[in-house]
């Protein structure tokens, strides 16, 4: 014992530091600090403050920014719809992430094709995404309206439209990250103790029985986890908006993440824009914080 | 929470013992034709973003509107449609911005967040955990949200309209420094210990104990880098004015005619803009498993 006392003494240099550490942390944190806290900062200051167009300061104005904000109707109802967005979206994406890990979960060739199939949307850029659906619901050469002919039914102006314009955009959403959905409840399925699949069948279960009252519960921590992941992703949606309908027709489209690029970048409304940004984010925070204490996980395994 | 999930299996998963045996998942075995919905659900926009790269833009309006057979097969298949998005203005300047930015940028998050991650797994000193906690929260703040202000803070540093602009906000990756802080935490001290006795300091037990042990770690951060740099939109869009600087997955969109779109060339870009980070996908998906089950010693 003695001896590795000794030792430990004499090897303790490298490990115990200051100067190795503050090496080998210094880039990380300085860039933390500036990329990550900096902007936090700003975001609050920014939104205390009136700016011109070109971006400049203009004066403090307490937080008329956030009175403006907050009863700016156009803002609070692209809040209300990204909610709406949200609550369409998860509950949509949560069952078909489940279904395809549950159907895809054994091992076969096939299996192990479908799952790529299913990731490869989700890796494809968000840009290219928003492409494939503007082909997709194209009014002249879309596939859906060719089905929509062949029935009888005639040419839907889907991008137009509001309502078909927000489902399209709520489709090519929850199609794009229903692979991450899915990879979330393989891991969750993969964790599940076979004895305990067993023990169901062995007492009679049946594959629904089993599906709903014990694979269902025991994927608590995998439904809390994609529920808050789809959450944040919902309320950062952009790109496929920008692409299909730049929030229109008539801002039906007009998600919180895109009417705030257009208050910052279109309109050069920092302040607003500002303060827009600190009230998505507090939202967001809030919103996912209650997700995780009601969706925790009441079950160890 | 996030963060202590195993990443996922992918395809080609060896097969756990488990999977084999029947069990209460043998219902979903007869259920081919529902695989085949999944399939063509999720295969078929791809597909036809795949036919139409390589027909011309005639024969899209002839058939696109209709379900004859001949939507769904390219014949008489063209290649001019790849031509000419290979000499559309900048795209070829586009596609060689992203594939930089994607390489340096995974490459520089790696490597930052090994550092970071030795120094918080390994080293001991005051503030560690103050440190970590701060680094490890920026994790769940959602920063897309937060291009406003992080925009005005590239602006004041004059970095708006340049490469450091795009890189250097998103570098120091928190979900990487906590993925390897894990990885290394695995490693045995014992190793340390033993290069130490034989008298290496740092350098030596971060190349001889830790490297061989967390390399797939650092595949799966590099990986993931890639795919969320390549997936990127907002901020290059805001932050580069200059079309022979933006990205070509950005840039693509401006190809966008909404009066008539030529499909032929923009499917052809999409697919050529969309073949790297799905290469790299497919090839590395080994790297990406093993980097999710290191364990033990090599």
């Amino acid at each position: 014992m003695t001896t590795t006392a000794t030792r430990r003494r004499k090897i303790r240099s490298p490990l115990d530091s200051y100067r190795n550490a503050a090496v080998l942390l210094a880039p990380t944190v300085a860039l933390i600090f500036l990329y990550k806290y900096v902007p936090i900062g700003q975001a609050i200051w920014a939104s205390l403050n009136a700016f011109s167009v070109a971006g400049n300061p203009l004066a403090f104005v307490g937080l008329n920014n956030f009175v403006h904000v907050l009863t700016d109707p156009s803002f609070l109802q692209s809040l209300a719809l990204t909610v709406i967005f949200a609550a369409v979206k998860i509950p949509l994406q949560l069952t078909l992430g489940l279904g395809a890990a549950l159907l895809l979960y054994r091992s076969s060739a096939f299996n192990s094709f479908l799952r790529v199939v299913l990731i490869i949307p989700a890796i494809t850029p968000i840009a290219i995404i928003g492409i494939i659906f503007l082909f997709l619901f194209d009014r002249e050469v879309g596939l859906t309206n060719a089905f929509l002919t062949a029935v009888g039914v005639g040419r839907v102006s889907w991008l137009t439209t509001p309502a078909t314009a927000q489902a399209v955009v709520a489709v090519a959403s929850i199609w794009r990250d229903a692979g991450f959905t899915m990879l979330i409840y393989l891991a969750g399925l993969t964790a599940i103790p076979a004895q305990v699949s067993e023990a169901a069948r062995i007492d009679g279960a049946n594959g629904w029985q089993s599906t709903t009252r014990i694979i269902l519960p025991m994927l608590q921590r995998s439904t809390q986890l994609a529920t808050v992941t789809t959450t944040i992703a919902a309320f950062q949606f952009f790109a496929p908006i920008f692409v299909l309908t730049r929030g229109g027709p008539q801002d039906a489209t007009d998600v919180a993440a895109y009417h705030i690029y257009e208050e910052a970048f279109v309109f050069y409304d920092q302040g607003t824009a500002n303060a827009m940004s600190v009230i998505l984010v507090s939202l967001i925070v809030v919103i996912t914080t209650v997700e995780l204490y009601v969706l925790r996980s009441r079950w160890e395994y | 929470m996030v963060v202590t999930q195993t990443p996922p299996r992918l395809a080609g998963t060896a097969e756990s013992p488990k999977a084999r045996r029947p069990g209460v998942f043998s219902r979903f075995r007869g259920t081919t034709l529902l695989r085949i919905l999944v399939l063509t659900v999720f295969l078929g926009p791809i597909f036809l973003a795949v036919v139409n790269s390589l027909r011309a833009n005639a024969d899209i309006f002839r058939y696109g509107g209709s379900l004859s057979i001949r939507n769904f097969i390219p014949i008489p298949a063209i290649l001019s449609n790849f031509s000419s998005a290979l000499q559309l203005p900048n795209f070829t300047q586009q596609l060689l911005n992203s594939l930089v930015l994607g390489v340096v940028q995974s490459t520089a998050t790696v490597v930052l967040a090994l550092l970071a991650a030795l120094a918080l797994a390994r080293i001991r000193f005051r503030f560690r955990g103050a440190v970590f906690y701060a680094i490890l929260a920026t994790m769940f703040l959602p920063f897309e949200a937060l291009a406003a202000p992080i925009f005005l803070v590239v602006k004041n540093l004059g970095q708006l309209d340049s490469f450091w602009g795009l890189l250097l906000p998103w570098v120091a990756a928190p979900i990487a420094i906590f993925t390897l802080r894990q990885a290394i935490a695995d490693v045995p001290r014992a190793l340390d210990e033993a290069i130490m006795i034989d008298g290496g300091g740092l350098f030596h037990i971060l190349r001889h104990a830790i490297l061989p042990n967390i390399w797939p770690a650092m595949i799966t951060a590099w990986l993931t880098t890639f795919i969320y740099v390549w997936d990127s939109f907002l901020w290059p869009l805001i932050v580069i004015r200059d079309p022979a600087k933006q990205l070509a997955q950005v840039g693509i969109i401006s190809l966008i005619n909404p009066n008539e779109v030529d499909y032929g060339t923009l499917f052809a870009a999409s697919l050529i803009a969309t073949a790297p980070v799905v290469v790299l996908f497919l090839a590395l998906q080994r790297y990406y498993r093993e980097g999710t089950v290191a364990s033990g010693l090599k």
